[in-house]
This record gives C-alpha cells, structure tokens and sequence, in this order.
C-alpha cells in the first residue's frame, strides 16, 4: 500500500494544485457577478441595469429583517445572501438556509392573472416572504446549535451519502416539513407585512374553496394535499400556497396569530418535527385539527355561497363537456365561428386549441412549449390571414410565435422577446404587447412582419401595464394599470398620442384593491367587456365607452372570466371549476344587484386586530441611510468565498467490505463550485493492504468537473449485485457545453478524459476483467432533446431524444475507440398520461473482439438494492433486463426497444406524516437485442419481456425516494437459452 | 370660492368625484390655501358625526356618504381605503374616544347638526351621478378587505432610474447587440472620456441636449452622406493620425476653440448663412478646393511662421505691385470682378481701406510664401472656378467676411497661434487629411442640405459656443479619444453606419433620457466596467 499509496497522494496533490490554478483562472468568468455587503447582507447581482435597485432592496431587507427578528426572536447567524436576477419574464422568489442562507430574487413584475398574486411593491412583497421561508428553516434550537457545531455546519442531505440526511434532520429540523407548511406561513406573514394585500385576503383562494364545497369536491388533508393535490389539478403547486395559506388562516383566526409564530419557530423548548411541534402548540394533532378546518371551511363557504344567492344567479348555458384547464386570453373569430385560445390541461400537453362554441369541441393547432401556470400563453389574432401569435417559454423568457390556424405549423418570429400581452392591430397589422426587462414594464410595437420590435414607453418602476387590448378602429388602447400601492385602474390611450411617445392615459375606471381583469373592446368600440373582484366575486362587466357607465352582467356563485362578446346579445366567458375553467354563455344584459362575500381574512383582522400593527413601515431613506448600512462592495468570487459547509462520518461499501470515514463539503454560498472530498478507511484482514485505504474528490463547477479516485468506495455497493467501487485509482476532467439550452429542448456536449492506473476490471463494466492496468479514457456525449409532458404527468410523454456516444481507451499505444447512438421517439395515447416510446441503440467498436476494452456489454436491469441512480435504468442502452449485468458482449450492435408507460395512480393519501406514497406507475417493455451483426458466426441475438413498476414515495416531506419492482424475461434466440431477473430497488432521495 | 369648485371638494369627501376630477381636487388642495382649509374643515366634521353615529340619530344615507368620506380622506392620506367591520372602536382608536367625550363630546356634535343643517338649508348642490365618469349601473356590493397604508412611489428611493428609459430601448439594445459599443466599452481612451468631468459638463448641459434634440441634428444623422463618411476609411484615418491627434491636443487649438471669438463666429448669423449657402457648398464640393487643400505649399504656408507677419506686413502692398499680380488684374474675370458693384463696394468700404492700411497685411503680400501661393496652378485653378466665383459673390459670403466676429478671429492670436502651430501643419500636410478633404464622401456631406440646416441651426451655435463644447474639445482626453484605433475601428464599422443612419438611433439620441444618462456619473464608470460587456 505504502508506495503506491504515496504516489497516488503526490500526483493527487499536484493535480489538485494544477486544477486551482485553473479554476483561479476560470473563476474570472463569473466575475462578472458584483457583491454589495452591509451587516447582514450580501447582495450579489450581475447586471448594471438592476443597479438601480441596489439600495432599495438594502431598505426592504433591514426593514423586512427587523420586523422578522422581533416578531420570531430570530438572530441572524450569518448574513443572507440575495441574488437579484431577471431571469424570467415575471417576478419569482426562492430561498433556502442549508448550506447558506441564500435568497433568490427575480426583479421582474408579478403576473396579476386572476389576482394570484400581489399588485404592490414587489421587493418589499419578495423580502418579506423569502426572510419567512430562511427564518422558518434556519432558527435553531440549542441542540441544533450543538450539532451544527459538531459537523461544521447545516448539513445538506446529499444523496451520493445519505446518512447525510440524518444529520441534515439533526442541523435543520425544519426543512423537513411539506411545501404548503412553509409557504402557508410565509403568505400569511407576507398578507399582513404588506397591510392586507395577499394570499390571506385572496379572492381567488376564497373562489377557490367556495367552489370546491359548492361542487362537492374533495378537499384533501394533509397528506394527499402533497401526495395528489398539488399534481392532478390545473394549479399543481399552487395548491401547496393555497392549502397552506388558508390553514394557516384558519388557525389564526381560531386561536390567534401568535399561535403560528409558536408553532413555526424553532426554539429550545420546540419540537424537531413541525407535526411534533404544531401537537405542542395546539393541543391536537395536524391530522385531526386539519379535518376540524375543513369543516369550517365548508361551513364558512356555504355561508357565502348563501350571500351570493341572496341575489338572482345568472343563468349560464355550458358550452363544453369538460372544463378546459388553464386557458389563456380567448379571440373570437367571427367569420370561422371559432374561438382561438391556448389550453393546458391535466394529462394534455398545452396547446394551441380552436374551440367551437356550437359544438363544444376543441382542436389542436400546435403544442406550446413552457405553459404558464394560469395564464398558458399570450394570444393574439389576425383574423384576416388567419395567423395566431403566442408565446413560448412563459415561465423564463417569452418567445413570439405565429402559426396558421389551417396549415399548424409554428414559427417563431422572435426569440427572448420577454413581451406578452399581445395585442393585433388590424389597422396597421402590427402587433403590441408588454415587455419586461431590468424590472421595468414598456409598451412595444412589432411592426410586419414581426421579426422586429420598437419601444413605445417604458414606465416607471413600480407602475405596470397589464390586459391590453385594441380598439377595432385602431385609435384607443385600453389597459389596466398597477402601481405600488397595489391599486390598479382601467384606462384608455390614443394610440396616436402613444405612437407620438405621449403617455397620457384616461382613467376609466378605478377598481381600488380590486384588478381590472382582461378588458377587451367590442367588435363596434362602443363597449369594454372585462372581470373585476370587485365584489369580491369575480364577475363580468360592460363599460359603456360612450356614456362612461359600468355595468355589472353577472352575479355567480364561482367566478368568471375573460369575457368575449360574440354577438349583440351574447357573451362567452371561463366558468372556474375545480378542474380548470370552463366555457359558458350568457346574456349581455345588466344585472340588478350583485352580492359581496365575505373574507376569512377580513375575519381575522376583525377578530385579531393586532395583525394591522404587522405592517411595515415603508423602507424610506430617512428611515436607513444606505451609506451607514453598507460596509463594502466586492466582485463575486466562487473560489474567493468557497469555505468549509460541513464535514460528517460516512460509511461506504468497498468490493465486499464496509469502510468508515469522513466526508468534507467545501463550496461558496451561491453552490457555483461545490468541491467534495471523501476518505474511509476499510479495516480488513482479508482486504490486501493497498486496497485498505479509500478516497475520491469531485470538484464541480456549473461547466467542469474534476474527479479522482483511489480504491473508490461507495455507500451503495454497500446493498446489492451492482458494484461501482473499483481498486485502482483515476484522476480526470469534464467539460460540459450547452449549444442549445430552451424549454423542452436542448443540445449539449459532455466531454470527460481520464487517466486509470492499477485497474484490475474496467470502470463501466464491473464484471469485466481488464487485459491492461493502466489507461487513457476519452469519452464524449452529444444529446438532443426535445420532449414534452402535461400538468400532472411524472414522466415524459411525447418527443424525442438522440445521444451519440464515443468512449475511447488509449493503451499501450493502441486506440480503442467505440462509437453508438441512441434515438428515443414518444408519442402520447389518448389515454391521459400514457403513452408509447420506442427506443433504439446501435453501436460499433473499431477494436479486435478480443479485446475487452473494444466491446459493449449488456446486462440486467441496473438497479442496485438501494440505490441513487435512476430508477429506471432498464432503458438504458448496455441494460438487457433478464440478462446477467455484462453477460451479454459484441463489437457492435442493435437494439430496439418498445414500452409501454401506463397512466399513473396518485395516492389521496398512502402513508403518514413523514412517510407516504405519492404515486406510483407500471412500465412494460420489450426489447430485441443482436450483436456482432457483422459475423454471422459469432452473432448473437436477445429478446426480453419485462415490467417495473415505480412508487414513488417522500421521506420527511422533501426527501422523495422511489421504490422499484421490476421483472423480466430474457432469451437467447440462437441457443434458447432463457434468463429471468427479478429486481427491487429504492432510490434514495429521487 | 366658484361654487364648483365647492362641489367638487365636497363630491370628494363623499367619495363621488371622477377619477378625473379627484385628481383636479388634490391638486386644488396642494396649490390653494382656502380650499384646503375648507375641506380640512369638512373632513372633520365628517369624521366627528361619524364617532357620533350611537349618539345621534342620522339620517341614514347622510352616514354612508361620510363614512365613505373617511375612506377616501383616508386614502388621499395613504390610509386604509376599506372599513373594518366589527373592530371594537375603542381597540383601533382609542385616541379619537378619548377625545370625544363629555362635554367636548355634545358640543362638536351640536356644531355639527348646525353645520349639517346649514348646508341643506342652502340646498349644497351634489353632483350628478349622471354627470361622474365611470359611473356604477347596477346595485354591487363591495366586498370588504382590510387594506393597511401602502407605501408611495414617493418612499421608494431608486438610484439613476432615469437610466432605464434608455437601457429599455429598442435601440439602445440594438446597439449593445451588435457588439460595437462592447468594443468601444473597452477602449481606455474612452473609457477616460466617459469619466473626465468635461464630458460629463458637455452632457449635462442644456445647449447639448437641445443640439441632440434638434430635427436637425436628427436629418444629419440619418443623412446617407454623413454615414458615407462616418463609415469611410479616410474619415478613419484622419481620426486615427496622430497628426489629428497632435491637433486637437495642442494647447493652441485649445485656446482658438475656447476663445469668445471663435464662439461668437460659431454662433453669428453669418456664418450660419455661409455655411447654408449653396455656393459654399459648391465650393466645398469641388475637387480644385480639395486639391488646393492638399497640396504641400497650402500646408506650407499656413505652417509658416511668416505667414501672420506676412498677412500684417507692409510687404502686402508690394506684392499688389508685383507685375504677376498686375497680370491678373487685367485679366478680363478681373475687369468684370472690378466693374462689378460688389467689388466696388468692397474697395469703398472703410474695412478694405483699413486693411490696406495694415502693415501686417501688407507683410503678407510681401510674402515670398505668399507670392507662391499666388502663383502655383493650384490657386489659379481655384480662382478661376466658378464655384469660387460664386462663392465670392455671394451675400452670405459678404456678410460673413463683414461680420466684426469674421474680424475678431482674423485678428486674434489664438487663430494666428493655430495657424502657425506645427500640429495645425501637420494635419495640413497629412495624407490623410488630404485624402479626407478629396474625398466623394466629404464632399457629399458638405453639400447636403442636412449638413447646412444643421450648421445654420441656432442650436448647432450655442452648442459650439458654449464653453463645455469648447472645454471638451480642449481635452486631452477627446483627442485620444478620436485617436483611439477603436473609436475608429467603431466608425468604421457597418454596424456603427447602419446605427447612425437608422431613425431609431435619433430618436434615441434625440430623448432627454438619453441625455440625463449620458450625463450621469455612474454610466460612465459602468461602460468604464469590464462587466459592460456582459450586459
């Protein structure tokens, strides 16, 4: 051992240095990331056009921070890191405490569809939501404290050591709780830090709940909340805000807001478990005070549904079967009778869709790519040639798009426009929307034939313009407009003016906390049709453009939406239901009276009045001078701030032996570069000397990795037939470059070289013996992608994917290159979220078949007992299910697999707390397998029949872990030879 | 006070007024001390019979229109906009129950009974429903939701959020697409022109941005010529030369463009009309001029220490003697010269007398440099085109060459410094001068009527006459500027043409925002940043 043990330690040392030689030197390329640091602070940005920003976010955080700090007697034990990004098209929070409190802030506006989210200052809304989510993870108690002390840190679960997940739980309780746990609480701090202006007054998550109990629909507990909940309906995730938030609620208004506060925050005499601790605070458990809620929830929206009904409910004819999920701004095309929309329902990929109000059937025009949640897509028409424009890429940076309602095949016109809110103007034929960037909303025109864009106005920060739409003579501009105070207003503008660069815009309407919702002119201008909350319900309204009078033309008991006016005396508009939002027509007519429900937030403020003193003072310079505040500015440097996160004991499996060790975590606050560095020890008599010692490093960057090994040990060889651990050692490097990086679709290149010595089996192949010790790897990967899946789905459902794969070994002075390629191709059935993918490999090796290292092999399904692979490794082109790992060998070959994935089930509720099943989903395949094709004598040829069946389940909330139970049957076409292969895995941590 | 405006005031409290006119209202109450007292006065009294509601019997509707006066006193005063039902008076405000009680109590409450039965004695008129934009049709009930006061875009305090307006434009974006302001981003001498105090001046001031603003300036930026020239490799060269640089660097130049002569001549009249004319600009277009320009004896003499004592010296007059000059004098274009009536005016005028009599003049006629000048082909050439001719015989020509500012450069020290500095002969002797001035592109440029309209723009004076201008031209760090291979490398480019040819790019230029950010310090140490690129 001593000798060989040596030089691998010194080329290790050298290797090392070399490589933080050029990391020091990469490191330069994301210097372009700026710090700016005050106390408690360190807000990392990247861009000059979001320095304007710089100091007010510096206010919004102190003043977010001390109210936070009082309220749960939190200290700060290390200043929080902001990144403030533009990343996408609509503002976006994201925050996390382990291994370094990190807040991501996205700059851009909020989206306001349905008035899901809050129309007021969004740095302040962003601060005072995420410093919840750090306070609610990171507070600790004093055994926490202890133990962050003993492994040098919080622990981050690491799934390459999951015994790292137990000393996460040790360092950081509270990340171990379910979504609708931390962003409930955070909404309801938020609602009442904002004066009101929130989830907990959210006339969306009033609508929702009074229409599932009006519908008799299931309202889930707590557990299928996460299991199902917030993955079958249109609103996934959104159901984790929803639910939480209006728990949350419940459970102020029933025993006040200091009874959260209690429960979230961790304190020495607070329970590690958030269940534990919610059964300390409120005397019962999670479970049954979470049915008593859903109880009163019932009760409460059948006394609104009573309020509305005191009123005459409008009369609605259903146009459709079935609701049609999320669906964006509906057109109305008179001549064709067809109403243009983009759709995105459960089990659908989002589309393009015509929808025929006669018949209520919807066709397919084209697929989109990155559906927003509740707005789909931007729309607009041009009814006279036909063209549709949308949006791609909704959730990052919006893409403009045409297709032809009769040929369907898309085009996109403009990549990264980050505009939506398309509007058409007949007059002229150009298009106008709204544009992001820097956090800064602008009007912009595309003039034909739209590959082009010009600036129109830009406002202020803080003021944005929302839902326009064009009058059909082409001189008016109609929009709603938002400004800090969350107050937003219907206006008109003369689009002479506009295009003169004079912003002048007439007031119609002021709608107060209310949003102006989707106003669009009637074919003749003389009316605007659109929806307001006004009464808290969201209901339709006609404004008389001529007379100046608003009307009211509907009084519903659920809401509705978008409205179009299809004839002098009709009116389609989105019924919401439970399942997405469903067409109805009804009559363009007045209503008498229309009712107002009441808010369970306003119930609390009413009944806990000590929640209006929760409110932030605004963040004003008189209040924090910035310059006292700031200590310094810096460049951001990954490998500057990279410092020790945590070092924890690890165990590992070696061969067959087990090994102890330590596992130090070394990276910078933003995770840019995380280097890993692994050490066990394997005390065995039976084990030769030189292979008692083990240790690897991984050092990774966003493009590099630097790896190492030396008698690599792994925890999952530990359990089960598939070996990863080799004797030997290695040192190498990887460059990963993304030629194409889109929503659904992407290119990119893997490259990795190393260098083995003392091998005694090849690295890909544990159960072939290599002919040389020693060798130099070159491998390389390109892959396209290109797929698609619907709301709901837990796997890919449609597209296509092609690999070309090289694996090289140099040794001795021979090459032995190989070559092969895989083509993926799906396609969905009309059964939701199942489909049929065909899967094919072939390959070639330019090597004698003698030699080991110039063949494939093929073999089994893959999985280990527990493992952190993927679980489902049988699609991957060297498994043969059925067949032992490596049996099966050749030069060359072809491969073609056919499987089925069969629909999904989601479990309402499968388990407990801590552990229950969230779905689970049987694949069926078979494959054809023939290698050496090109020597008759030495061909041979495979079949296999076989099944997995995948259950996916969560640990603690957040671990989710799948267990696989596979089985199949392999034969040999040419002797007859049958194998079967029955394998069971769990993979830990996804 | 108008009884509309009486009505208005008290449409506002009772949360009547259009949108339209409760903005006409705030701005009433900032600007006018009695309407403000008047409806502080009726808030009050709205606010009192409000506290006083279980007291006294209301009539009802009168209740409803006053309390939603306190939501909208509120909301003018960033307070909650919406009623909290059922909150126990004395938990939100204890304050004002304390202040309303006893005795205090019954005698703000009679008051205001008196008050309220004044007001409908006098029958207050209230505003037609009718009347109010954005009018309510139907019978809604508002919902009730709890909203705290909200922040103003008054509390937010932004840093340079002028810059956005033009870091959102389509062509500020085109521009930084294209890779050429990247490229000039990395320029040290840019860079240090972007951060001297000088540039920063020439920006802020107004002169500059009305210059920018001009359709004038707009026409010459979008002129083809221009960009034909900008976009030439001589116009490059000659930046590029450290001949030009040497030039504009020169304490002389420095002191000629910062002198109030050359400022007044900018910013005369007359030399707007010469610079318009279309003689001038045939002139100017010729290809005599040019080569007249460039040939080596013009170069040498204007590079001639002489040439000052020349032009003063009693040495003129001998050279008005000498025989070659008699010669062309008796030419027949000089006899037509001489009969014509500008020419006689001219030698009657007291200004041609007065230069006769000048012993500088006269050294300058006596000139044996001079005498070269007179005599080479290139001089005849020029005077014999009919350009020249015209030129000379025109009114602008006259009244410029009449003009006391055209006499105060002439006779300045700080022009004959300059035209005696050896930088100001180098430029002169340089190819690359010469080649400029030959050039189509020139030429095209000095004969477009955008280039006159822009010369003759009063703008264009007041900009070259405003001492940031000139301060910016003296700077050191302009010269190296223009010396910089990639400035000139960026006006060579297609892409930097095709910029300036666009309407876009004036529009841009032509923005205030545009402007207040190119003043602003801090753009300047962000396009100095290498992060520059990366935005």
């Amino acid at each position: 051992m001593g000798i060989k043990m040596y030089s691998f330690l010194k080329g290790l040392t050298k290797a090392l240095i070399g490589l933080f030689l050029f990391i020091g030197i990469s490191d330069k390329a994301v210097s372009q990331f700026k710090a700016v640091h005050t106390d408690d602070l360190n807000l990392i940005y990247y861009n000059f056009g979001h320095e304007y920003l710089l100091n007010h976010t510096i206010r919004s955080y102190t003043n977010a921070l001390r109210f936070h700090q009082e309220k749960f007697q939190y200290h700060l034990t290390e200043p929080v890191t902001v990144i403030m990004s533009d990343f996408g098209d609509f503002a976006q929070g994201g925050a996390s405490a382990v291994p370094s409190n990190v807040i991501l802030m996205g700059i851009a506006p909020f989206h306001y569809a349905y008035e899901t989210n809050p129309a007021n200052e969004r740095i302040n809304v962003l601060m005072n939501h995420e410093l919840v989510h750090i306070i609610a993870q990171e507070k600790s108690s004093r055994s926490d404290r202890f133990y962050r002390s003993v492994f040098a840190g919080k622990v981050f679960p690491d799934r390459q050591d999951p015994v790292s997940m137990f000393y996460s739980y040790l360092t950081v309780p509270r990340i171990f709780s379910p979504r609708w746990y931390h962003e409930g609480i955070a909404e309801y701090m938020t609602t009442w830090m904002s004066g009101g202006i929130g989830r907990v007054m959210g006339a969306y998550d009033e609508m929702m709940f009074r229409t599932m109990v009006r519908d008799g629909a299931h309202i889930y507990d707590a557990v299928g909340l996460e299991s199902e909940g917030t993955t079958v309906d249109f609103q996934v995730g959104s159901n984790s805000y929803m639910y939480g938030t209006r728990f949350m609620t419940y459970l102020s208004n029933k025993y006040g807001p200091d009874s959260l506060l209690e429960w979230v925050s961790r304190t020495d005499e607070s329970k590690r478990f958030y269940a534990n601790q919610f059964r300390n605070v409120y005397g019962n458990s999670l479970d049954d005070e979470w049915s008593m809620w859903i109880e009163f929830e019932t009760s409460w929206q059948q006394q609104n549904l009573e309020r509305i009904r005191q009123n005459e409910v409008t009369e609605r004819e259903v146009l459709s079967r079935r609701p049609l999920g999320g669906v964006s701004r509906a057109i109305y095309d008179d001549e064709r009778d067809q109403i243009i929309l983009a759709v995105s329902y459960p089990g659908e990929i989002s589309h393009i869709a015509t929808f025929d109000p006669n018949t209520g059937e919807t066709s397919r025009i084209t697929d989109l790519k990155g559906a927003a949640l509740y707005f789909v897509s931007s729309l607009a028409y041009d009814q006279e040639t036909g063209t549709i424009f949308y949006t791609n890429d909704n959730n990052g940076w919006r893409d403009l798009y045409s297709v032809n309602i009769d040929e369907k095949k898309p085009q996109r016109l403009q990549k990264d426009l980050r505009a939506g809110d398309l509007v058409f103007n007949p007059n002229d034929r150009s298009l106008w929307g709204i544009r992001h960037l820097n956090g800064i909303v602008s009007i912009v025109r595309m003039p034909y034939p739209y590959t082009d864009w010009n600036r129109i106005h830009s406002m202020p920060y803080g003021e944005d313009i929302f839902d326009i739409d064009i009058s059909p003579d082409g001189k008016w501009l109609s929009a709603a407009i938002g400004d800090v105070r969350g107050l937003q207003r219907l206006v008109m503008l003369d689009m002479d003016s506009l295009m003169a660069e004079v912003f002048d815009p007439i007031e119609v309407y002021d709608f107060e906390v209310s949003s102006p919702a989707s106003f669009t002119f009637s074919k003749d201008g003389k009316y605007l049709y659109g929806s307001t909350y006004y009464s808290g319900v969201s209901n339709i309204v006609r404004y008389d453009v001529e007379n100046e009078q608003m009307n009211w033309l509907t009084n519903v008991e659920t809401g509705y939406f978008k409205p179009i006016p299809i004839s002098e005396d009709k009116i389609i508009a989105f019924e919401y239901t439970g399942t997405g939002f469903l067409p109805v027509a009804i009559e363009d007519k007045p209503v008498s009276r229309v009712s107002a429900i009441r808010f369970l937030g306003q119930e609390v403020v009413e009944n806990h009045p000590e929640v209006i003193d929760w409110m932030l003072p605004p963040p004003t310079a008189q209040r924090f001078n910035v310059e006292e505040l700031r200590i310094g500015e810096s460049d951001y440097s990954p490998v500057g701030n990279l410092s020790l996160a945590s070092v924890y004991p690890i165990i590992q499996g070696y061969k067959d032996y087990v090994a102890g060790g330590l596992r130090f975590n070394f990276s910078d606050p933003l995770r840019f570069h995380n280097l890993g560095i692994s050490l066990s020890y394997s005390p065995y008599a039976s084990l030769p000397g030189d292979e008692e010692f083990h240790a690897s490093f991984l050092y990774e960057t966003s493009s590099w990795r630097f790896f190492g090994n030396y008698n690599g040990a792994d925890f999952y060889d530990l359990f089960g037939p598939t070996k990863q651990s080799r004797k030997g050692y290695s040192l190498g490097a990887g460059k990963s470059t993304s030629f194409i990086e889109e929503v659904n679709r992407s290119l990119n290149l893997n490259v990795t070289g190393a260098y083995y010595g003392g091998m005694e089996r090849l690295p890909e192949f544990q159960n072939i013996i290599t002919s040389f010790s020693e060798f130099v790897s070159l491998s390389g990967r390109l892959s396209y992608q290109a797929m698609l899946n619907s709301l709901g789905a837990v796997d890919y459902e449609k597209g296509l994917k092609w690999e070309l794969l090289s694996n090289n070994n140099y040794v001795e002075g021979t090459l032995f290159p190989r070559i092969s390629q895989n083509l993926d191709y799906g396609f969905e059935l009309p059964i939701r979220h199942s489909s049929i993918w065909l899967r094919s490999s072939t390959g070639i090796s330019f090597s004698p078949r003698r030699e080991p290292l110039g063949n494939f092999y093929f073999g089994g399904f893959g999985n280990n007992w527990i493992d952190n692979q993927p679980s489902r490794r049988y699609r991957s082109y060297i498994a043969f299910s059925g067949a032992n790992l490596n049996e099966i060998g050749g030069t060359n070959f072809a491969k073609l697999m056919v499987e089925w994935a069969l629909p999904p089930v989601r479990f309402k509720r499968a388990g407990f707390m801590n552990l229950y099943a969230t779905w689970a989903q049987l694949n069926l395949f078979t494959t054809g397998l023939t290698t050496n094709i090109d020597d008759e004598a030495v061909r041979e040829q495979y079949y296999n029949v076989g099944a997995q069946l995948d259950i996916q389940m969560a640990v603690f909330s957040i671990l989710s872990s799948t267990f696989s139970v596979g089985y199949a049957s392999a034969w040999n076409h040419v002797t007859g030879d049958r194998g079967d292969e029955l394998m069971i895995s769990l993979r830990l941590m996804r | 006070m108008k009884q509309r405006i009486l009505n208005i005031i008290q449409a506002e409290i009772d949360g009547e007024n259009s949108p339209a006119e409760s903005r006409e209202v705030k701005k009433l109450l900032e600007n006018n001390a009695d309407a403000k007292s008047l409806y502080e006065d009726l808030l009050q009294i709205s606010k009192e019979l409000s506290s006083l509601k279980s007291e006294f019997e209301i009539p009802e509707n009168l209740s409803g229109q006053i309390k939603d006066g306190i939501s909208d006193r509120s909301e003018l005063q960033g307070f909650s906009t919406n009623n909290i039902h059922k909150i126990k008076k004395e938990e939100v405000m204890p304050e004002s129950n304390k202040f309303f009680s006893g005795k205090k109590t019954l005698i703000v409450a009679a008051a205001a009974i008196a008050l309220i039965a004044v007001l409908v004695y006098i029958d207050f008129p209230q505003p037609n429903q009718g009347d109010v934009a954005g009018t309510i049709g139907t019978d809604v009930e508002r919902a009730d939701r709890f909203r705290g006061a909200q922040m103003t875009h008054d509390d937010i305090s932004l840093d340079d959020e002028e810059f956005q307006q033009v870091l959102q434009s389509d062509i500020f974006i085109g521009l930084v697409e294209s890779g050429e302001l990247q490229a000039l981003a990395q320029d040290e001498s840019f860079v240090n022109l972007m951060a001297s105090p000088d540039f920063n001046q020439l920006f802020a001031s107004p002169d500059f941005n009305r210059l920018i603003a001009s359709p004038d300036f707009a026409q010459l930026m979008s002129d083809p010529s221009f960009n034909e020239l900008m976009s030439s490799p001589e116009f490059s060269q000659l930046l590029a030369s450290p001949e030009f640089a040497q030039l504009t660097a020169s304490p002389d130049f420095s002191r000629l463009s910062a002198s109030p002569e050359f400022s007044e001549l900018m910013a005369s009249p007359e030399f707007s009309y010469l610079t318009a004319s279309p003689d001038f600009n045939r002139l100017s277009a010729n290809p005599s001029f040019h080569e007249l320009m460039a040939s080596p004896d013009f170069s040498r003499l204007l590079a001639s220490p002489d040439f000052n004592r020349l032009i003063s010296s009693p040495n003129f007059s001998r050279l008005m003697a000498n025989p070659d000059f008699n010669r062309l004098t008796a030419s027949p274009d000089f006899s037509q010269l001489s009969a014509s009536p500008e020419f006689n005016n001219l030698m009657s005028s007291p200004d041609f007398s007065n230069l006769m009599a000048n012993p500088s003049f006269n050294q300058l006629i006596a000139n044996p440099d001079f005498n070269r000048l007179l005599a080479s082909p290139d001089f005849a050439a020029l005077m014999a085109a009919p350009s020249f001719s015209r030129l000379m015989a025109s009114p602008d020509f006259s009244r410029l060459s009449a003009s006391p500012e055209f006499s105060r450069l002439m006779s300045s020290p700080d022009f004959s410094r300059l035209i005696a500095s050896p930088e100001f002969s180098r430029l002169m002797a340089s190819p690359n001068f010469s080649r400029l001035m030959s050039s189509p592109n020139f030429s095209r440029l000095l004969a477009s009527p955008d280039f006159s309209r822009l010369a003759a723009s009063p703008e264009f004076s007041r900009l070259s006459a405003s001492p940031e201008f000139n301060q910016l031209i003296a700077s050191p760090n302009f010269s190296r500027l223009m010396a910089s291979p990639s400035f000139n490398r960026l006006l060579a480019s297609p892409n930097f043409s095709r910029l300036m040819a666009s309407p876009d790019f004036n529009q841009l230029m032509s923005s205030p925002n545009f402007s207040r950010l190119m003043a602003n310090p801090n753009f300047h140490r962000m396009v100095a940043s290498p992060d520059f690129g990366q935005f």
